[in-house]
């Protein structure tokens, strides 16, 4: 069995139970001196308890506040190969202690060092994406991570998942769950959020068996903020859940930066309303280097892409808007087997994605 | 007394010779038929006594026996009419005397003696003139259709009374027989130079076609799916003799072919709607018919909207799909019909059609997204080799007064690259570039280094799945028959990249 302090105990008892809010617990805490207490029963605990949800659940409250259950609770993590990180555990990281509302207990699996990383970013947004903010996303997230920032996402498809994918290569990602591991939400990501728990490392605040809840989802981008240095919004409509991360962000006084798009896009409405009301815009991966102090030449240089003369016109011409090559092929009276190899290649070499509807748009 | 009269049943596409034997004696009036005769068959007891009482003669007033031979094969539809008419009028009635040995009957009768169209012509006449008959007497609807067939007498007639005067030894001028000559433009209904824009659609359609890849069309609604293919039979190779027959022996069966040319010459494009059953699809049901994949064979079936059909049916397709024959089998029998078709197939981005568009909003959730997706499985999935995006049209296209490529032009270059396709394959018992099994994928897709080295990097870069390597492959060497290339070059491969599966997996 993992050994616990006797704190560390109490916390994790507390956090098992199942109902019992984050509100109620936190202020369990601060009722007694240290969270060991709280196996002693304690009169106040029991009055609080009482006045706060009942004769009978404050019952079951207390009967789960034992040395025994505590054991139990170990156990089950012990079981599942999950550490668990309490507020007063050393491992527990600082930028997140000093939130209004620090989870008391991080549940981790992988890489639990990454906690500690001195430069962290988080990369949020929209699941509806468009692909070549997706693509860029994920050459930042690869870029980053490359230089040692860590990045911080979620688990959702699009943004999340562009993050992820691009970090993972380099060990340096924390992806924050919003239930508890045994139910990963979206199901479709499974596979990479496991690929995380080896190569980097999962988060959460609740128990593994805890199923996820809508509210969590807004309540656990409380944790992707805390643990960021900046936040990067990659999209959102106006409702998007990216807009809480946002929020938080600038709540706790970190950096936002989000990415600019054109009028009418959807996918892009929150992304241009932050910027209105003062985000940084980021359009380049130079906007983040300058921010975190890295110099722009420590960036790798395999970043130079040779270039055909029939490649580079193209290229030149889809960064210039060209993005439908039904009208470029009309235009310059081109065939479009004439084409279809180029934008092959460029898409090959990560210049250009294809989006809905045959578009194509650049990525750099 | 007796008298024979050959007829023919049908047995899926297969005909069976069935003797009609009439006898008359005396007794109690009555009319009997035996030799398992269905409901139609059993009515047409009805028809005939009144068709040869309306044609002027006298219908026996005695004991009448028919017997159907072979007696034990279920025999359908109105097709026996005649012959059971004529059987009986030739016991009753002196001078009938030519000789019908050799000769088959075929026509429904109405009441008032005039002989109505039958199914099943065409390949009745196939078995016929296999089976040695010389001669055919048929309904004059379906005159046409009989005399694509050659080397047998067709006789088109069109009254009982008709028949008896030819058995009594007046001379009916025998039908010419039809040559087959291609489909001309004016047969196709659709035509690609009215399509406007959509120069990586039309491009992926005759790469499609070539190589008789199945292709599925996925984009918004409105997009012109459907429009472009509509166009699909226009740019297919042109029908043979052989194709033309096959496919109408099956139109003939199911009694969807027009009498005005006889034969199909376009491709048929048959569009299953969404709510269709399995049955309806591949065949089947109490007289085991065949389905519309095979009412499609050597053109087109088109699934609309994919995803709305019901799994079980899409499940269907697959192994018609690989071999180019369904063989349906109930408590009748087993029946063998051709299946070779190419899937044409649309699809939405999801339910609600805006997923990945700019300007609409998408209201579907990932699970409905994904759900989408996933009605079709990874197998059938693999059986279609190019999977491609329709943009929608700019309005300053669409009421641009320019015609684009005609039909006419991409089947010519679709003709050749079949031709160079049929002299490859010749020793391989396949015809085309999606028949490619791993041997063949060996033998004629090999890639030098440099291309092997570009092919894996795409792997990496595109998140290629492995299944889809086959896929590009094929795409690749029919984009390079295109060419008239002998190897797959460093462009056809990159196009072929191009047209590669989008992602179904999420």
């Amino acid at each position: 069995m993992t050994t616990y302090t006797k704190d560390e105990r109490a916390l994790l008892a507390l956090c098992s139970i199942d109902g019992l809010e984050y509100r109620h617990e936190s202020r369990l805490c601060e009722l007694v001196s240290k969270p060991a207490m709280l196996f002693e029963h304690d009169s106040v605990v029991k009055e609080y308890l009482v006045n706060a949800m009942g004769e009978a659940k404050a019952k079951t409250v207390l009967m789960s506040l034992t040395d025994d259950y505590a054991d139990y609770c170990v156990n089950q993590l012990d079981k599942r190969g999950v550490k668990a990180v309490t507020i007063f555990s050393a491992d527990y990281p600082e930028s997140l202690k000093h939130i209004q509302t620090p989870p008391l207990v991080l549940y981790c699996k992988g890489n639990i060092g990454l906690l500690k990383s001195p430069k962290t970013l988080g990369i949020v947004g929209s699941r509806k994406t468009l692909s070549y903010a997706e693509s860029f996303a994920k050459d930042i997230s690869k870029t980053m991570s490359g230089l040692g920032v860590t990045i911080v996402t979620g688990s959702a498809t699009g943004a999340d998942k562009a993050a992820i994918l691009g970090a993972v290569c380099n060990k340096q990602i924390i992806s924050v769950i919003a239930g508890g591991f045994e139910h990963v939400y979206p199901d479709c990501n499974k596979a990479i959020i496991e690929d995380v728990a080896k190569n980097g490392l999962i988060i959460s605040e609740y128990p593994p068996q805890t199923p996820p809840a809508f509210w969590m989802f807004p309540v656990r981008n409380r944790i992707i903020a805390g643990l960021s240095q900046s936040v990067l919004i990659c999209s959102g409509d106006r409702k998007s859940g990216a807009r809480h991360t946002a929020e938080f962000a600038l709540d706790y006084g970190r950096d936002l930066y989000a990415f600019p798009y054109s009028i009418g896009i959807k996918s892009g409405e929150l992304c241009n309303e932050l910027i209105k009301n003062g985000a940084y815009l980021c359009d380049a991966i130079e906007d983040l280097l300058s921010a975190y102090g890295i110099d722009e030449s420590q960036k790798t240089e395999n970043e130079i892409i040779e270039l055909e003369d029939d490649e580079r016109v193209l290229y030149q011409a889809i960064k210039e808007g060209a993005d439908d090559m039904t009208v470029y092929c009309a235009k310059n009276n081109l065939k479009f087997f004439e084409i279809a190899p180029i934008l092959s290649e460029l898409e090959i070499k990560g210049l250009i994605v294809k989006t809905a509807g045959n578009k194509f748009k650049p990525t750099k | 007394m007796i008298s024979k009269i050959t007829s023919y049943a049908l047995l899926g596409l297969e005909g069976i010779p069935v003797e009609v034997e009439a006898d008359i004696s005396r007794g109690m009036p009555k009319f009997d038929i035996v030799g398992l005769p269905d409901t139609a068959v059993k009515e047409s007891k009805e028809r005939v006594r009144t068709a040869i009482k309306n044609s002027g003669k006298n219908f026996p007033v005695a004991q009448i026996t028919v017997n159907l031979a072979p007696a034990d094969i279920k025999k359908e539809g109105s097709k026996l009419d005649l012959a059971i008419a004529v059987a009986i009028v030739r016991v009753g009635e002196e001078g009938l005397t030519r000789d019908v040995t050799d000769t088959v009957f075929l026509g429904e009768l109405a009441l008032d003696g005039e002989i109505r169209s039958v199914t099943g012509i065409l390949p009745i006449a196939l078995s016929a003139k296999q089976n040695g008959y010389k001669r055919m007497i048929i309904p004059y609807a379906n005159k046409t259709e009989a005399a694509h067939v050659h080397g047998i007498e067709i006789i088109a007639v069109k009254t009982l009374s008709q028949v008896i005067n030819y058995l009594k030894g007046e001379e009916i001028n025998a039908a010419i027989p039809i040559e087959f000559t291609p489909a001309r433009e004016a047969d196709f209904k659709n035509d690609l130079k009215y399509v406007k824009g959509q120069y990586i659609a039309r491009r992926a359609l005759e790469i499609a076609v070539s190589g008789n890849h199945n292709i599925l069309l996925v984009g918004a609604p409105g997009a012109g799916k459907t429009m472009l293919a509509k166009c699909i039979p226009s740019i297919m190779p042109d029908m043979t003799f052989k194709e033309a027959l096959e496919t109408t022996a099956v139109h003939s069966v199911t009694g969807t072919l027009s009498s005005a040319d006889g034969i199909i010459k376009v491709r048929p494009f048959m569009t299953p709607h969404h709510t269709a059953t399995r049955i309806a699809l591949v065949g089947g049901g109490p007289n085991v018919t065949p389905g519309l994949i095979s009412m499609a064979n050597n053109g087109v079936l088109f699934l609309d909207e994919m995803p709305e059909y019901m799994r079980t049916v899409l499940e269907c397709l697959r192994q018609p799909l690989e071999d180019g024959v369904i063989t349906v089998s109930r408590a009748k029998g087993s029946v063998t019909y051709p299946a070779k078709f190419m899937l044409c197939a649309s699809m939405n981005p999801c339910p609600c059609g805006n997923y990945g568009s700019e300007t609409l909003e998408c209201k579907c959730s990932d699970t409905q997204i994904r759900k989408y997706k996933a009605k079709i499985s990874g197998p059938l999935l693999d059986r279609i080799d190019l999977q491609i995006q329709v943009d929608s049209v700019k309005y300053d296209d669409l009421v641009s007064t320019e015609l684009e490529e005609s039909s006419q032009v991409v089947r010519a270059r679709v003709n050749k690259a079949r031709q160079i396709q049929l002299e490859r394959f010749k020793e391989d018992g396949i015809t085309t570039n999606a028949e490619m099994g791993e041997r063949e994928l060996n033998k004629y897709c090999k890639l030098s280094l440099e291309n092997e080295k570009l092919f894996k990097r795409s792997f990496e870069a595109l998140h290629l799945s492995a299944r889809g390597r086959s896929r590009i492959l094929k795409v690749a060497r029919t984009i390079a028959d295109l060419d008239y290339s002998e190897t797959i070059e460093k462009k056809h491969l990159l196009e072929a990249i191009g047209y590669r599966s989008f992602d179904m997996n999420q």
